[in-house]
């Protein structure tokens, strides 16, 4: 199992519209998947991620943005934290609520 | 039922129409973030962990079928299927879409409700014994003069803007259902002894990271002037409560800080200015209310009704259910019906479309229309007939209704926890979940008998933790789930806040520890002693020697 420093991380928010959770993409998108996230090992692409989702915020594409630590596991990013654990699979308490964030997304799914 | 008049209506629907405008000139860049956040909570919209969570106000936690049958149409058409029912009597919603709230907001007005006063440093939604109404030992209906406050409170100008949020309950029993002692002002309805029946005044109550047990302020308030006193109060918590700093805020601390006969003598000064003035209730007024909340037409019946004592005799199942989720009423013949939401297993205070639409129509066919949300989140029919009891409990039992635990180990109080919410540190609804599986023997809980466990995600206790006689409160340890248990606390009429029992328990762990607190009561407690008394009686060292014997 390869495993790299817990430093890396990734830029999420909620859409404004709809609310979901999302996470910011290298193509400057906006993902319901964590593992199309753009990664940001160092401060100043993670300060330029930053810049880019305040400008979503700013044409109303989302909200609440901020910058959170993952880990890469065999090659699929996982949150850090528990909460952002929880916050990209859904409730832990019910299995028919489940978000599939932290699977790799699917290959063939329509932009 | 209160009946909204033209006012209401007016008011209502106009709100409505003035939260789509404003949610229009969101999307369209009108209003920034930080300019419609205080407006979207104005409106109970909150942003959660995963989504938008609307959270709809239950006025003192009374429904009619017609209302709940919308709360079931909104969680099917425009949310995930069900809501969740809360400590405050209310329902959330934990998936809708700002797009869709405007319109949320509309089908809730048709049915004359709305989210207004869920949210914000105003006077929220205020609470009452769930029973009201109907309990056998009420000496009056406290929703009328919850139905007054919320009259007076509702946009009060000068209340809008308050130092923090204010919650008011009150109750019309001296066996306290709606924990008047833990909030900021609990009234309880009291007689004296020229047989006047008024409020006795409690002020200062509420749990959070400073958990208090409220102060009287006043034994006996003739209800003439309810309004001009509770404003007399809120006048001085808004001029002398602290702004600087969020966590002392709240009126307990001003309490806490003044002296409460200090802050009496504030309350009391001021009240003089206004006493006997516009705010003085008539009593044709409170007879105009007092009609709206007249009970029902109870048939005369007999208190002994022989098929529902043969099917209590016969039926094992059905004489347990009756034992626990059956009180008594105060007419011959009927009884509240407590329908659980805590089956094993499940979300405490979580009911599906389906369910809230069996609950809706049993209480047309058996309850005079009416529902109760209550604050331990499960659901009440509270005018049923002895008779339609074995009806009731089937229909309940076929939809996952009739889980026979009111009151007991498995009927558990827990906040949504870090499942839902941006606040918390920890979660509690799985907590809940493997305390009924693991306390899933109802011929062992009913041994164990009346016990109260609360569950809260974070210090501000929404799951009201300080007051379970076991309380369980989640703490975020360098990233990791721990939870912290207190002993003896107690929110009806013996009110107490618990006391820590020592160091944490991890996530995997905090179930063994709270089998081990039960077990030991079990050991230690005399003939029909609850936990409390044992508590009380042997303190805190044997618990304390059990659960840490092995460090």
């Amino acid at each position: 199992m390869s495993r790299k420093p817990a430093n890396l991380q990734v830029i999420t928010a909620n859409r404004l519209r709809e609310g979901d959770v999302v996470y910011l993409t290298e193509a400057g998108h906006w993902s319901t998947y964590l593992n199309e996230s753009r990664v940001g090992a160092d401060k100043a692409v993670i300060e330029e991620m930053l810049a880019q989702a305040q400008a979503a915020v700013a044409a109303r594409q989302v909200v609440s943005v901020y910058a959170m630590e993952v880990v890469e596991v065999d090659g699929i990013l996982q949150p850090l934290s528990t909460r952002e654990i929880i916050r990209a699979a859904g409730p832990s308490v019910r299995a028919d609520h489940r978000a599939n964030a932290i699977q790799p997304a699917p290959v063939n799914r329509a932009a | 039922m209160y009946r909204y008049d033209e006012f209401d209506l007016a008011f209502v629907q106009q709100r409505v129409k003035q939260f789509r405008g404003q949610v229009e000139r969101r999307l369209s860049g009108e209003l920034s973030e930080d300019e419609f956040k205080p407006l979207r909570l104005m409106n109970g919209l909150y942003l959660q962990l995963h989504a938008y969570m609307l959270r709809v106000a239950v006025p003192y936690g009374t429904l009619s079928s017609r209302q709940m049958r919308k709360l079931a149409h909104i969680a099917r058409t425009y949310d995930r299927g069900y809501g969740h029912f809360t400590t405050r009597q209310n329902i959330q919603y934990n998936w809708p879409k700002l797009e869709d709230v405007p319109a949320i907001l509309d089908e809730l007005s048709s049915v004359e409700m709305h989210a207004i006063q869920t949210s914000g440093n105003c006077i929220r939604n205020v609470t009452a014994d769930h029973f009201a109404g109907a309990a056998a030992d009420e000496i009056e209906d406290p929703r009328v003069y919850a139905e007054i406050v919320r009259q007076w409170s509702s946009l009060h100008p000068e209340f809008t803007f308050l130092p923090r949020k204010f919650k008011i309950a009150i109750t019309g029993a001296p066996n306290d259902r709606a924990a008047v002692r833990f909030h900021d002002i609990g009234l309880q309805i009291r007689r004296n002894d020229a047989g006047e029946v008024g409020f006795e005044v409690i002020v200062g109550g509420g749990m959070g990271r400073t958990p208090s047990v409220g102060t009287t302020i006043r034994t006996f308030l003739p209800k003439q002037h309810l309004l001009s006193y509770l404003e007399a109060v809120l006048r001085v918590y808004n001029q002398l409560g602290r702004r600087d700093n969020l966590y002392k805020a709240r009126i307990k601390i001003l309490v806490q800080q003044t002296g409460a006969e200090a802050f009496k003598d504030l309350v009391e000064d001021e009240w003089l200015q206004i006493k006997g003035g516009a705010l003085t209730l008539p009593a044709e007024e409170i007879a105009r209310i007092e009609d709206y909340f007249a009970p029902p037409a109870f048939e005369t019946l007999d208190a002994n009704q022989p098929a529902f004592e043969a099917r209590r005799f016969e039926d094992r199942a059905f004489a347990r259910w009756v034992r626990t989720n059956v009180t008594a009423h105060r007419a011959p013949g009927y009884a509240c019906v407590t329908i659980s939401l805590k089956p094993e297993g499940e979300a405490p205070g979580d009911a599906s479309a389906e369910q809230m639409e069996v609950v809706a129509d049993l209480a047309e066919r058996f309850s005079h229309d009416e529902i109760r949300v209550s604050h331990e989140q499960n659901l009440v029919l509270p005018h049923v007939r002895l008779s339609d009891l074995a009806a009731v409990w089937e229909t309940l039992e076929a939809h996952g209704l009739g889980t026979p635990n009111a009151g007991l180990v498995t009927d558990i109080i827990a906040c949504p926890g870090l499942d839902y919410c941006n606040l918390a540190n920890a979660r509690s609804i799985p907590v809940a979940q493997r305390l009924t599986q693991r306390f899933s023997d109802l011929q062992r809980q009913h041994d164990i008998g009346e016990l109260k466990i609360k569950i809260s995600g974070c210090i501000n206790a929404c799951g009201h933790h300080h007051v379970g006689h076991i309380g369980i409160l989640g703490v975020d340890k360098h990233g990791e789930e721990f939870y912290q248990i207190t002993l003896g606390g107690s929110a009806d009429e013996n009110a107490a806040v618990g006391k820590i029992i020592g160091p944490a328990f991890s996530y995997d762990d905090v179930v063994d520890a709270v089998d081990t607190i039960v077990a030991t009561y079990l050991e230690l407690r005399r003939d029909g002693e609850r936990f409390n008394a044992t508590l009380a009686r042997v303190g805190h060292a044997p618990f304390k020697d059990k659960l840490y014997a092995a460090a």
